[in-house]
C-alpha cells in the first residue's frame, strides 16, 4: 500500500483551495462517499444523479481503465475522476468538480429556466446555488485533472489522455431552445479583433489581464467539447483571417493561410491539439500584421513582391525570378530589396520559410520531413541547418516546445 | 400542502423519480410548475429541496401508483 497517498491528496485539496473553490471527492468502487471537500454534498451528489453521470462514474471506477475521466452532463457541468492505482490496498476513486467549463453554460442554463417563468424566490435559490459552482476553462480544467492524476496515481499524464464520458445529448427541441447571451463572447472577439488589425504582439498579456475565459468558441452551441472546440476554432479561424486583412495583410496570403489552419483543425484529434493551433493561429496573423505596420516605409513594389514570396514558400524562388516579377533590372531590385528591407531576396525567402516551418511544426502532426519538402527545401538537413542557423535550435527541439512561442 | 421530510434522502428521491411510470409534477407554494422529468426542473427542485427552509408545495401524479414511490419523503404540512 502507498501510505503516502493520504499526505499527497491532503497536499492537493490544499493546493487546489488555493487557485479555485473545486470540491474534491473519494469514493469506493461502489460509489459510496468516503470523503468530501463540499460545503453542500447532498445538493452536488443528487445533481450528479441527473444524466446518469452517478452511474457512469460508478462504471468508471469498476472498470480497468487507468486514465483519468472527464464526465460531463448534457448542461456542461463537468467533474473530473481518476482511479487509485491497482497495487492499492484499498480501490477508490477520486474525483474533483463540478465546474462549468464556459461562462455561457450557466448562464445557459439560468436563462433557460428564466424562460420558464419560474417564480422570483426560486429563481434566486438557484441562481445563488448555481454561482457557487466555479467556472473553469476546459484547458484549465484539464491541467487540474492531471495534477489530481499525478496526486493519485504518481503517473504523469497528458491532456489528450483523457477518457470522455458525455451525458446523452438533450433533445433537439430543448438544445435548439438554449438562449444564447452573447454579450461576453462579443466583447472579447470584438477585443481579439482590434489585437489582430493592430498586430498587438503584446496580446497574451493583454489578454491576461483582461481574465476572462471567452473566446469565439462561446457562441458555439455544441454539447460535445470538441465538436465546440473544433466548430469554434473554424469559426475563429475565418474571423481572424479578416481581421488581418483589415490590419493591412494581403488578402490571398490571409486566405491561404486561414485555409492551412482550417486543415491542421480538421486533423487535429485531441482537444490540446486544437487548443494548440488556435494559440498559433493567433499568434501567426498578429505578427504578421505587426510586421507590415513595422514595413510602413516599404514601396509597394517591394511589399507586392514579400507577399508574392509568402504565397509560393514551397516553390523555388531566384532574385531573377523575383526582379522580373517586380519589373525591375535584377541588380537594381537586389539593392532596392535590401535597402528597404534590411535583408536581401534570398535572406528574407529563408526567414519566411523558418517562420512558416515553426508554425506547421506546432499547430500540425507533419513529419519534420513532409515540412521540409513543402517549404522547399532541397532536403532534410539543409532544412535543420537553415532553421539553426536562424533560430538556435533544430526544427525537432523546436517542436518539443523549446524556444519562442 | 406537502412539505419534503428534513433530511430526506435526495438520491433516493431522484431514483425513486426515476422509476415513476407517468409524469411527476412538482407545484411550490409560489404556483412554480416542475415537470420532474425535466431535467432542468429537477436541478431547480433538488437545489430548494437541499436548501435551508423546507421545501412546501403539491405532488402531481400522473399515473396514482406512484405516489406510493414517493411518498415515504413527504410529509403533510401543518397550517
Amino acid at each position: 500500500m502507498n501510505s503516502l497517498l493520504p499526505l499527497r491528496m491532503d497536499f492537493f485539496r490544499h493546493m487546489i483551495r488555493c487557485s479555485q473553490h473545486i470540491d474534491c471527492w473519494e469514493f469506493d468502487t461502489e460509489g459510496n462517499l468516503l470523503f468530501t471537500t463540499a460545503e453542500n454534498p447532498a445538493l452536488l451528489l443528487s445533481m450528479m444523479e441527473l444524466d446518469n453521470c452517478a452511474e457512469e462514474l460508478k462504471l468508471y471506477s469498476r472498470g480497468n481503465v487507468r486514465k483519468p475521466a472527464i464526465i460531463s452532463n448534457s448542461y456542461e457541468m463537468a467533474w473530473i475522476a481518476t482511479r487509485t492505482r491497482e497495487d492499492e490496498e484499498n480501490q477508490s476513486v477520486h474525483m474533483i468538480g463540478p465546474v462549468f467549463n464556459y461562462t455561457q453554460s450557466s448562464r445557459n442554463v439560468e436563462m433557460e429556466l428564466m424562460s420558464r417563468g419560474i417564480s422570483s424566490v426560486y429563481s434566486h435559490a438557484f441562481r445563488k446555488a448555481m454561482s457557487c459552482i466555479p467556472v473553469i476553462p476546459l484547458i484549465s480544467w484539464m491541467r487540474y485533472g492531471l495534477m489530481l492524476q499525478y496526486a493519485v496515481t504518481e503517473e504523469e499524464m497528458r491532456p489528450d489522455d483523457y477518457l470522455y464520458i458525455t451525458a446523452t445529448v438533450r433533445t433537439a427541441q430543448e438544445a435548439g431552445d438554449l438562449p444564447i447571451i452573447p454579450e461576453e463572447a462579443w466583447i472579447q472577439e470584438q477585443n481579439t479583433m482590434r489585437m489582430i488589425e493592430e498586430g498587438r504582439v503584446d496580446y497574451s498579456d493583454i489578454l491576461a489581464k483582461s481574465n476572462s475565459d471567452a473566446d469565439v468558441t462561446m457562441s458555439i452551441a455544441a454539447t460535445d467539447p470538441s465538436v465546440r472546440q473544433r466548430d469554434g476554432l473554424i469559426a475563429s479561424i475565418t474571423l481572424c483571417s479578416r481581421a488581418a486583412i483589415r490590419g493591412g495583410l494581403d488578402p490571398t496570403t490571409a486566405y491561404i493561410i486561414g485555409a492551412q489552419y482550417m486543415r491542421s483543425t480538421e486533423d487535429a484529434k485531441t482537444l490540446s491539439e486544437l487548443a494548440q493551433i488556435q494559440a498559433t493561429m493567433y499568434d501567426d496573423f498578429i505578427r504578421r500584421v505587426h510586421q507590415i505596420r513595422m514595413q510602413s516605409g516599404i514601396s509597394a513594389d517591394i511589399r507586392a513582391i514579400c507577399n508574392y514570396i509568402d504565397m509560393h514558400l514551397n516553390e523555388e524562388l531566384t532574385g531573377k525570378q523575383l526582379s522580373q516579377k517586380a519589373g525591375y533590372a535584377e541588380n537594381y531590385f537586389m539593392q532596392k530589396f535590401k535597402k528597404e528591407m534590411g535583408i536581401g531576396p534570398s535572406a528574407y525567402v529563408r526567414q519566411q520559410r523558418v517562420a512558416r516551418a515553426k508554425v506547421l511544426l506546432r499547430a500540425t502532426t507533419k513529419s519534420i520531413q513532409e515540412i521540409s519538402e513543402e517549404l522547399g527545401f532541397c532536403n532534410h538537413s539543409h532544412f535543420t541547418d537553415i532553421f539553426r542557423q536562424q533560430t538556435g535550435i533544430t526544427p525537432t527541439r523546436y517542436r518539443d516546445g523549446e524556444g519562442d512561442a | 400542502m406537502m412539505k419534503l421530510k428534513k433530511g430526506a434522502d435526495l438520491i433516493a428521491l431522484i431514483k425513486a423519480i426515476k422509476t415513476c411510470k407517468g409524469d411527476v409534477e412538482f407545484i411550490g407554494e409560489f404556483g412554480d410548475q416542475l415537470n420532474l422529468s425535466s431535467m432542468l426542473s429537477e436541478m431547480l427542485f433538488l437545489t430548494l429541496a437541499s436548501g435551508k427552509n423546507q421545501l412546501t408545495g403539491q405532488l402531481v401524479c400522473s399515473n396514482a401508483e406512484d405516489m406510493a414511490l414517493l411518498s415515504d419523503f413527504w410529509e403533510e404540512a401543518t397550517v
